[in-house]
């Protein structure tokens, strides 16, 4: 009697573990599918990429302009004030202070890899086509680094250091606000994540990422349904959607005017998106499970615009679990930035 | 017999929709969030005056085709999955074709 009961134990315990096992194995076969929908592009970024001796004189141009905060009306102001390579070139607030510490009404975004967006649409309702384009935009922009163009321009020729790294990147030592918009989008072309514990995991490293987040990386395809606008290897579509946050920001709709636009903004990248609290346009979100929680509802809001994607996911308290430990294997350590001396009066 | 039958068909329906002012129907794909001929990538196609895209969802979610270019203006709405709609180009010129949702879907349409 005794002999058998151990030995239904036996069997039972056996059984439990290969049935784990099984469903690993079929979770890892599951994965395996969706691996080659995440593969990062080869060679260099596009618009890098051609063969230009000067190119690398317009990036630093553009590396000193961006720390350079006398661009801005106050002189206190810089690109990374806002776009902080620290804080996954985010500011870490919801809505972040532009000139005269003045609340900004939108969340501010990354920069990383935008390079490579085909979208031409830049900032979260896409108004800006290049970004060349929208360099420009937060320099003079009010509520921003408020800088008359013209007076940046003049300001740029009062510092004689400026002079030769206009002149190697661009020949003549003319300053053109084109110029400054161009060498600012040439070295933002420069900021790109490198491999996270995902990538090492695509490229065959079995123990690169744990359990939980290879379960999350197949529900992020499959009944979360994330990756139908999270896609490639950047997670996202460049693509503008309305996911039900339900505030009064009318979003893409402002620059095309279409009622699917209402209330929808551009997905942006998950890469280093641990880094980059808080989270969605209008900051709303504090941390990646209050991101999950939006999602698993369908939305704050329903209304005619809602993407259909969007709906209530019935996820489990692990499978929220699983998801937020798999955006955290995107995060890279990409080598400290290094702040530039910037060049003198 | 057979096979010529059916060649002359081929043959007699190739007369009929190569001609100059065109009634032919192109086909475009939408699939991975890229507009396709055949699976491949399209980034322009020349059509005749008159001709038209029939824009094929055969992707796993929905795309708005659309074109704000003067003279070329439409808007197809929302395609779901697995259905299509199709746009004549009555007037000369070029046309930027983009999808609302996903503007990273460009097509210039050429027509001639
Ligand atoms: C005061 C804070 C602030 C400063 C300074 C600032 N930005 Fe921004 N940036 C923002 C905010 C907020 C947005 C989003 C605005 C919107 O979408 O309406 C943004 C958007 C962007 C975007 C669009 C990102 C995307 O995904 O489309 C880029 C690129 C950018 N800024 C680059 C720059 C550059 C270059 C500078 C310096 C010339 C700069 N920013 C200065 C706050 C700032
Ligand atoms: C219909 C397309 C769509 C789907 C489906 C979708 N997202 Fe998003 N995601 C977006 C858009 C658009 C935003 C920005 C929304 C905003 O701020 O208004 C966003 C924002 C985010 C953010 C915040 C990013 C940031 O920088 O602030 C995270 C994290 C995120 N999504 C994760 C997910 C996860 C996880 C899922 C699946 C459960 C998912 N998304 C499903 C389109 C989508
Ligand atoms: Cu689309």
């Amino acid at each position: 009697m005794l002999m058998k009961m151990v030995g239904l134990m036996i069997l039972t315990l056996a059984s439990i573990a290969s049935n784990v096992a099984e469903a690993q194995a079929s979770s890892e076969a599951l994965a395996e599918t969706y691996k080659s929908d995440f593969q990062r592009p080869k060679g260099p970024v596009p618009g890098l990429d051609e063969e230009n001796p000067r190119k690398q004189s317009v990036i630093k141009l553009g590396y000193m302009l961006f720390f350079d905060p006398r661009i801005s009306s106050s002189g206190s102001l810089s690109c990374a004030s806002c776009h902080n390579p620290a804080l996954g070139w985010e500011d870490g607030l919801a809505l972040g202070h532009g000139h005269g510490m003045k609340k900004l009404p939108r969340h501010t975004p990354t920069i990383l890899n935008l390079g490579y967006s085909e979208a031409e649409a830049f900032f979260w309702d896409g108004r800006a086509e290049s970004l060349e384009a929208q360099a420009l935009g937060p320099i003079e922009a009010a509520g921003e680094m408020n800088m008359p163009l013209d007076q940046m321009v003049r300001t740029l020729e009062s510092i004689k250091g400026y002079d030769v790294l206009f002149k190697q990147a661009f020949g003549d030592g003319k300053v053109t606000k084109e110029q400054v918009g161009k060498a600012l989008a040439d070295y933002q072309r420069t900021i790109v994540s490198k491999d996270a514990p995902f990538d090492l995991w695509l490229k065959g490293d079995k123990n690169a990422i744990g359990e939980s987040a290879k379960r999350g990386f197949v529900l992020f395809n499959e009944k979360a349904n994330c990756a139908v606008c999270h896609s490639g290897w950047r997670f996202t579509d460049d693509g503008f959607h309305n996911i039900g946050i339900g505030d009064d920001d009318v979003g893409r709709a402002k620059v095309l005017d279409f009622e699917i636009l209402r209330h929808a903004f551009k997905t942006p990248t998950l890469r280093n998106i641990d880094l980059r609290a808080p989270y969605f346009h209008d900051g709303s979100a504090a941390t990646l499970e209050d991101v999950i929680e939006l999602y698993d509802k369908g939305g704050n809001k329903d209304s005619p615009s809602l993407s259909s994607e969007v709906r209530q996911l019935n996820l489990t308290g692990r499978e929220k679990k699983d998801l937020v430990n798999f955006l955290k294997t995107l995060t890279s350590k990409d080598n400290g930035i290094v702040i530039p001396t910037l060049p003198k009066k | 017999m057979k096979r010529f039958l059916s060649y002359s068909c081929a043959f007699i329906f190739t007369l009929f929709t190569s001609h100059a002012y065109g009634s032919k129907s192109h086909t475009i794909g939408q699939k991975g969030k890229i507009f396709n001929q055949e699976g491949n990538k399209v980034t322009e196609i020349k059509i005749k005056k008159g001709e038209s895209i029939t824009f094929v969802n055969d992707d796993n979610t929905p795309h708005n085709v659309f074109s704000m270019t003067k003279d070329h203006k439409f808007n197809l709405k929302i395609q779901q999955p697995n259905s299509k709609s199709s746009q004549t180009f009555d007037k000369p010129g070029e046309a930027i074709v983009r999808c609302a949702i996903h503007p990273k879907m460009k097509l210039k349409v050429i027509v001639e």
